[in-house]
């Protein structure tokens, strides 16, 4: 039987589908706004709030977050990171048995010695070969966000 | 409504040039929320519905939302500048092979595209490879908006003839005319320096139901056919205003 090949970008982005913007921009921005929060002596949620929504980092219905969404969304993001940065060390422990030799994308990006993230960095993602193809707009009915009412969805708690 | 300025400051309307199979890099420019997205959307649905293939690359790394309405949208693999660099050299090299067209948004306010572009003086190497570079910039009524075209014209990072100055009037949020809001952004010495040079303005219609089409993630074309009756109007009244802005300025356009 044929093998199945699925584009990375495809599977990256299924697997943030559910993910607010507020959320995948915490994740990206974790160590900046790690270092923001932690140097407030009382972080203000509400302004932070305000600033988020100025960049339409809404939460996962689209609305403007409100200073406890920001809360909360910070509160799982540290949680996914905690999970990562325990996993990462678990990998570490297997990795000085036996060394995979590095990902075959990160062999076709040319291996710059400067370019690769350090060890223990929870966010390091390996470089994948740069593929360009035409984009193509998603019919309503591909996309997950769409429930296809006419009006904006309800307020509902997830 | 596209226009350009004489030698003499006056404006003139531009002669609609017909549309060329040159390949573009457009990038967009501007702060956060003043419609960089949007105008990548409208650019990339625009020339699909024309038959014309487009690559979108998404460096936006406060809100990368466009691969909620695309299929096969790039992106840096992480946000730090290093990668993101690194990316940007990946898609020119790969744009200038393939010849492709691609519609490259970049976040509000990013620098690493403005190093990146100073550094290899991109709009020169475009036009030696016979990509035509293309610099849209996004600006809302107020007057700090203009604060990324002044550091991008300044710096000479890349201010190509083809530059396209989008005047939102969706964020125009004191129901003031587009004139009236526009008007100190109008009299910038920035913004006429920029005209002045051959860049070109192009006013974006408001849309009223705009929140909603984002909110559900559909194409404008999409959004035609299914919001309700008043809506549906709405965005039809409202593509029409957009090409017909963009009419003069096609050819630099995907």
């Amino acid at each position: 039987m044929a093998k199945k090949i699925i584009p990375v970008e495809d599977l990256v982005a299924a697997a943030n589908a559910r993910r607010s913007p507020l959320y995948v921009w915490m994740l990206e921005n974790h160590a900046i706004f790690r270092v923001v929060v932690t140097e407030a002596i009382r972080p203000n949620w509400a302004a932070l709030a305000q600033r988020f929504a100025a960049e339409s980092l809404n939460d996962a219905d689209g609305k403007a977050p409100t200073a406890e969404t920001v809360r909360q969304t910070w509160w799982r993001v540290r949680k996914t990171l905690d999970a990562r940065q325990k996993s990462a060390a678990r990998r570490g422990q297997a990795q000085k048995v036996a060394p995979p030799p590095p990902p075959p994308a990160v062999q076709a990006m040319g291996g710059d010695p400067e370019s690769k993230e350090a060890p223990g960095d929870v966010t390091a993602v390996p470089r994948r070969p740069l593929i360009l193809k035409p984009a193509r707009a998603l019919a309503p009915d591909e996309n997950p966000q769409d429930d296809g009412s006419k009006l904006p969805k309800p307020f509902h708690r997830r | 409504m596209a226009r350009r300025p004489t030698e003499e400051g006056a404006v003139i309307e531009i002669d609609r040039v017909p549309d060329t199979p040159i390949p573009k890099l457009l990038v967009t420019h501007g702060r956060g929320g003043t419609g960089k997205s949007t105008c990548v959307r409208i650019l990339a649905e625009r020339a699909q519905a024309a038959g014309r293939s487009v690559v979108i690359a998404d460096a936006d790394r406060t809100n990368a939302t466009l691969a909620s309405f695309f299929s096969d949208v790039v992106r840096p693999d992480h946000p730090d500048d290093k990668t993101v660099t690194d990316w940007l050299d990946a898609l020119v090299n790969q744009q200038a092979e393939l010849m492709a067209t691609v519609l490259l948004d970049m976040g509000g306010g990013d620098q690493v595209f403005k190093r990146f572009a100073q550094s290899i003086e991109l709009v020169t190497l475009l036009d030696q490879v016979g990509i035509m570079p293309v610099a849209l910039h996004c600006i809302g009524p107020d007057i700090d908006d203009l604060s990324y075209l002044r550091d991008i014209e300044e710096s000479l990072a890349f201010c190509p003839t083809q530059t396209i100055l989008v005047l939102n009037e969706g964020l125009i949020k004191d129901g003031r005319l587009g004139e009236a809001a526009f008007t100190e952004v109008r009299a910038d010495p920035v913004y006429l320096a920029a005209l002045k040079r051959g860049a070109v303005e192009l006013v974006l219609p408001r849309l009223a139901c705009m929140q909603e089409i984002v909110t559900r993630r559909l194409s404008f074309a999409a959004a035609e056919k299914t919001l309700t009756l008043t809506n549906k109007h709405r965005v039809s009244i409202w593509r029409r205003d957009v090409d017909k802005a963009i009419a003069p300025i096609s050819h630099w356009l995907p």
